[in-house]
């Protein structure tokens, strides 16, 4: 009798992964790997960003960022300006939303004032590199829709490849997430310009691994975007980071820029 | 003089200088300009043209430096910011200006309880140009007209918060005067006025130590910024020009030096900023309550101060230029004081009803380069409007240029001069190159 249950079962199971449409499936495979990184807590890290231009010419950024993890809705984190020289001391706030735009408050120390600003223009450069504020900020999975295109290999990782299209305005027409099985982490994104055409190349690479309770988590300590279009390229370095820190909610306040 | 500004200026830098070390509770940033300013027009107002001035400058070189220090171990937070000026020609142009000097002890968690002493610069208006909430602070009026330079405030100041909401209660005992424009700057009416006098309900009052106090409450109600404050202090961004009088034979006389007199002042009001779909909605609103002074014998006629409202309201729009990759911000403002007849209301404020349209043009790229424009338009005196505009780049890591103009369109009156009548003639071009550290 268990033996025929465990047959009628088994048979089920196959029948609902069979009759999963590749958006079901691209869809789990998004909640999978968001659930794998939700746990983190907080973070701490300073970066620096290298611009490259089509002659070779390179412009350095310096900044430092702290995140929030907030289950419930959107991620908060603050990037802090330290390098060039005249965005210095300038902060930005951003609280993610699952079902909304974004909010956004820039602290300007010129001013001394925090300015409230529209995240609109998500697709705009940050700081004149080929990463835009979109590729940077919150990439809640319900902003998405997911469509699983394949199984494959990148570099030594097994891979799922999604596709995913903004339900907001996006600067991109789709982006192909390759994803590591082993890391729940994008290696490498494919942005397709509003023409559907390749614009942009980013790979993750150089992974740590950090521990956070029980919880082990996998994080890129560089990203290497190529614009196929203009031939510029910018790297994004982590130059050191802290995972399972416990910030105050209070310092993701708009008052507590200044 | 002089000396006495060498002598700070070199207090900044070696200030500067102790919080280079690295791994140190010390921070800094600042910057130090160079600039070139020319006047395109020779100033033919009354008052130079009937030598009651000096010569005033058609041009200027100046040099500042300015300077934001900030100290933090433990409980205890500290931060200096000023800067000083030195001007080739115009020695009433070399000032230092403490904007922040103060200390504080806090207790972080998920709520925040803080208490600090010293000078502070408050700017709690949300808008661009018009900023109907900012009165407390002394400000150099021979700088830009949509966001003057700021004096420090001596406060003492407790402070608490919990997650977006935050209260804070002040206490300022010694107002700071403004800087009036020199006989010889062009941003003046050619007349120099240095002597100050704070009025309120007993008078002209001689003691400096005036207390006054405020309350400020932040919060985050249904997605949008609201910000409100009560303030009980001399209001300096609407002070009456005159002289102070006596009584002989019956008659009242001025006497004395031309003085700025600021009003002992209830201001309730606040600011709301919130996105609406594409747009960036503000809105700032206040009421002015004088406390009743004596009559001034003002350069217009014998005037009290006048409670009165002010009400600004600012758009913002960004769009995206997708074929370039730029980004272009246009924002747009109007103000209006309520409560005053026009030729009152002239006398009040630089803006009485003004429409600002302005854009912002950001090219996006590793050079920082930016384009402004702003146009500012007297509703009621359509004749009379500025407008700004200014092209900046960064040079590299540390430099930057900027090129300006200032356009001012504005009437020559008799008398001194009202509103953006201080400005007749006074289109400038000007040169900034800023070494950033």
């Amino acid at each position: 009798m268990k033996v025929f249950l465990s047959i009628i079962g088994a048979l089920f199971v196959n029948y609902s992964v069979f009759a999963e449409t590749p958006e079901v499936k691209g869809t789990r495979i998004a909640q999978q790997v968001k659930a794998y990184n939700t746990g983190f807590i907080g973070e701490s890290s300073s970066m620096k960003m290298t611009l490259v231009d089509a002659y070779g010419t390179k412009t350095e950024r310096l900044m430092d960022g702290i995140g929030l993890e907030v289950p419930e809705d959107g991620n908060k984190f603050i990037m802090m300006f330290n390098r060039p020289h005249d965005v210095k001391g300038t902060k930005m706030l951003t609280w993610g939303h699952k079902d909304k735009d974004d909010d956004q408050w820039l602290y300007l120390p010129s001013l001394k004032r925090v300015k409230r600003i529209s995240s609109r223009t998500r697709s705009s450069s940050f700081m004149g590199s080929e990463f835009s504020y979109e590729d940077l900020g919150s990439q809640e999975i319900e902003k998405y829709h997911y469509t699983f295109l394949k199984d494959s290999i990148v570099g030594k990782d097994a891979v799922w490849v999604l596709q995913r299209i903004s339900r907001k305005k996006s600067g991109y027409s789709k982006e192909i997430v390759y994803i590591s099985k082993k890391m729940h982490q994008a290696v490498k994104v494919e942005y397709f310009d509003r023409k559907n055409e390749l614009l942009k190349i980013g790979t993750f690479s150089d992974f740590k691994e950090f521990k956070v309770g029980d919880k082990t988590f996998f994080r890129p300590s560089q990203i290497h975007m190529k614009n196929k279009q203009t031939k510029k390229e910018s790297y994004f370095v982590v130059l050191s980071r802290q995972l399972g820190v416990k910030h105050a909610n209070r310092k993701f306040s708009k008052n507590a820029l200044k | 003089m002089k000396n006495k500004l060498f002598k700070s200026t070199f207090f900044l830098f070696v200030l500067q200088g102790l919080v280079l070390a690295e791994d140190s509770p010390w921070s800094s940033l600042g910057h130090t300009q160079f600039e070139y300013r020319r006047f395109v027009n020779e100033r033919d107002n009354d008052q130079f043209s009937s030598g009651l001035t000096t010569e005033q400058f058609k041009e200027n070189v100046s040099f500042l430096h300015r300077l934001a220090v900030k100290y933090q171990s433990g409980m205890v937070k500290a931060q200096f910011s000023g800067f000083g000026r030195l001007d080739s020609r115009d020695k009433e142009r070399n000032f230092l200006f403490v904007e922040d000097f103060y200390t504080s002890i806090f207790f972080e968690g998920e709520q925040y309880f803080s208490a600090g002493v010293g000078h502070r610069v408050y700017n709690w208006s949300a808008m661009e140009a018009f900023h109907p909430t900012d009165i407390i602070n002394g400000r150099n009026l021979d700088s830009d007209v949509e966001n003057f330079e700021k004096r420090g405030e001596l406060s003492l100041e407790l402070e608490y918060s919990r997650g977006d909401n935050q209260f804070k209660l002040f206490v300022w005992p010694y107002p700071a005067f403004n800087k009036y424009p020199s006989s010889k700057s062009r941003a003046g009416t050619g007349v120099s006025i240095e002597d100050h006098a704070l009025a309120n309900s007993s008078g002209l009052q001689t003691e400096r130590w005036q207390t006054g106090w405020g309350f400020l409450g932040n919060f985050n109600i249904l997605d949008a910024d609201v910000s409100m404050h009560w303030i009980y202090t001399y209001d300096r961004a609407h002070p009456l020009i005159g002289y102070e009088t006596q009584t002989i034979f019956g008659n009242v006389l001025p006497t004395g030096n031309l003085k700025s007199f600021y009003g002992l002042v209830h201001q309730f009001g606040g600011t709301i900023s919130r996105p609406i779909n594409e747009l960036m909605v503000k809105l700032e609103m206040v009421y002015r309550d004088y406390v009743n002074a004596d009559n001034i014998y003002t350069t217009n006629g014998i005037r009290q101060f006048e409670s009165h409202g002010e009400i600004a309201f600012g758009l913002e729009y960004s769009i995206e230029v997708e074929s370039l990759g730029h980004d272009v911000t246009l924002f747009g403002e109007v103000n209006t004081l309520t409560g005053l007849k026009e030729e009152i209301a002239l006398q009040t404020s630089v803006f009485q009803k003004d429409l600002l349209m302005g854009m912002r043009w950001n090219f996006n790229d590793a050079n920082a380069k930016e384009i402004s424009l702003i146009s500012i338009l007297d509703l009621d005196q359509i004749s009379e409007k500025a407008i700004i505009g200014s092209y900046s780049q960064r040079l590299d890591d540390f430099w930057k240029l900027k090129l300006g103009m200032r356009y001012y369109d504005a009437k020559d009156e008799n008398g001194i001069s009202s509103g953006f009548e201080a400005y007749h003639e006074d289109h400038l071009v000007y040169t900034n190159l800023i070494r950033y550290f």
